[in-house]
């Protein structure tokens, strides 16, 4: 082999070497860049998100209003067959924050009084109204009911529900008395007296703190918390909502529905079971049991 | 049992101050006990290294010994979130309710559940994501010969990333609230994917020492 041939052979194996070389590096390039692509894609994705979260002003308040008579007779006349077959609906038959109590009876005007403390604002009060209208719709009859929602600026925001400020209820088994604390803008609307304080601190602290809602039922039980949640309610009008209550599949309905079986039962047990034809009913009884 | 050699080293490690008068008993009493000490943290030490090699090697390297404890910690944070979902309980340790952070808002949602279905808890799906995880991260995970396996390993990572972003945006455009176990998995779901897509991307999906 002459020394061309043997020049020519050695820049032949260079540029192979050259052109593996260069191959190697471009794989090497399509690796990184899947590697770096997939994980940028992630994060481009998350930061979008933070991004739009932060540039998205809180939901206008929607306001309040009357509710319509029709609308009004769906939340106080939900069937008592629906609310049996409902029982305890989505709601855990156990651990929920629901307590029996054992002070002083708590009476108004001669009758057991069933103390509410919440807050116009507050999501979950929104969530417990639903339940407290259709299980005092039971024991007695509401004045007009008047329709709000709950903050834009909280949890839960738009929620929308009833206000019992000022709420007129009659009924000759109990004495109902709703606190409504603070209205939507979180200002102070009503002030509890000495007494009520001490029952919402005493009864419904939990973890070191006491909120809304609070409920006690006579001194027998008490609610201190909320026992569903809101987002079934999401972007519902008031009539949707009512609509529901008497589905007993409806997601709505096992929510509000079953806690107003709770919230009946702990009635129950407030006014001595009655009436009996509430208080006897299928799942009450059963539930009052548990409390 | 070896012992390592001793070495003047231990003896200069006392400061002048503390160390007793040579040629005293107490003072040979005191190098010998210092010497002692010494070559017992120089063999636990060497023996833990030795030891760390060994587990590293045996999972076939550092990237896959890492997927194994990211699955690890992901496995316990998702047993503690399935427990709260089951127990119905109303508090997380370090993450009280009432604010942005807010763990109870998260998993009482409807957002706890598979699409807001009911039927499938987001806890339980994490749980069973981490376990898989934890089989095919293990070092016999990795050196499984069957290509199915390690593509299944890639699938899933990509789909469990899919459910996080899905997730973060519920929190943060349904819920309004973040839950910090929640997030634990997140982060860890997240490390998991870019560790296995890059021995994805530069190793093959083959089994551990096939690829050199």
């Amino acid at each position: 082999m002459g020394k061309a041939e043997r020049n020519r052979a050695r820049t032949a194996r260079n540029r192979i070497a050259a052109h593996q070389a260069a191959a190697a590096r471009a794989e090497q390039r399509r690796r990184i860049l899947i590697v770096t692509g997939s994980i940028g894609l992630v994060l481009v994705i998350f930061v979008a998100l933070l991004i739009t979260r932060a540039l998205i002003k809180p939901g206008q308040q929607l306001g309040g209003g009357p509710i319509s008579a029709a609308v009004a007779r769906q939340i106080t006349h939900v069937p008592a067959s629906t609310l049996a077959s409902v029982g305890i609906g989505s709601l855990p038959a156990a651990n929920l924050p629901i307590k029996p109590i054992s002070g002083r009876t708590l009476t108004s005007g001669g009758k057991p009084e069933m103390l509410y403390i919440g807050a116009e604002y507050c999501p979950f009060c929104a969530a417990t109204r639903w339940s407290m209208a259709v299980a005092l719709s039971r024991f007695g009859t509401f004045g007009p009911l008047q329709g709000i929602h709950s903050s834009a600026k909280d949890l839960y925001p738009n929620t929308p529900t009833l206000t019992f400020y000022r709420q007129r209820y009659s009924s000759p088994y109990l004495a109902f008395t709703p606190v409504e604390n603070l209205d939507v803008q979180k200002k102070l609307l009503q002030v509890l007296t000495k007494s009520q304080n001490n029952l919402w601190v005493t009864y419904g602290t939990s973890q070191g703190s006491h909120g809304y809602p609070f409920v006690d039922f006579g001194n027998k039980a008490a609610i201190y918390g909320p026992l569903y949640s809101p987002q079934v309610l999401h972007g519902l009008t008031w009539a949707q909502v009512a609509n529901k209550l008497k589905n007993p599949t409806d997601p709505v309905a096992r929510a509000v529905d079953g806690e107003a079986n709770y919230i009946t039962a702990s009635i129950c047990k407030m006014t001595g079971n009655k009436p009996s034809s509430v208080c006897a009913a299928a799942p009450i009884t059963a539930i009052e049991s548990r409390l | 049992m070896a012992t390592r050699p001793t070495t003047g080293k231990s003896a200069a490690r006392t400061t002048a101050a503390a160390r007793p008068a040579p040629g005293s008993v107490a003072g040979s009493w005191w190098q010998s006990l210092l010497r002692r000490a010494d070559d017992a943290l120089g063999w636990a030490m060497a023996r833990a290294g030795s030891a760390w090699r060994a587990l590293i090697r045996r999972a076939g390297g550092r990237l896959s010994f890492a997927t194994l404890i990211v699955s690890v910690l992901g496995l316990g944070d998702a047993a503690y979130l399935t427990y709260q979902h089951f127990s119905s309980a109303t508090t997380f340790a370090g993450c009280s309710g009432g604010g942005t952070v807010n763990c109870e808002a998260v998993t009482t949602s409807p957002w706890s559940y598979l699409f807001g279905s009911h039927l499938l808890p987001v806890s339980v799906l994490g749980l069973a994501f981490f376990a898989f995880m934890t089989a095919v991260n293990s070092p016999w995970g990795w050196r499984l010969p069957w290509p199915a396996a390690h593509w299944a390993r890639l699938i899933a990572v990509i789909g469990g990333i899919a459910l996080v972003l899905y997730l973060i945006w519920a929190e943060l455009f349904r819920i309004s609230a973040i839950c910090l176990y929640c997030t634990g998995v997140h982060i860890l779901t997240f490390i998991l994917f870019a560790l296995i897509v890059s021995r994805a991307a530069f190793s093959g999906l083959r089994p551990v020492g096939e690829d050199g």
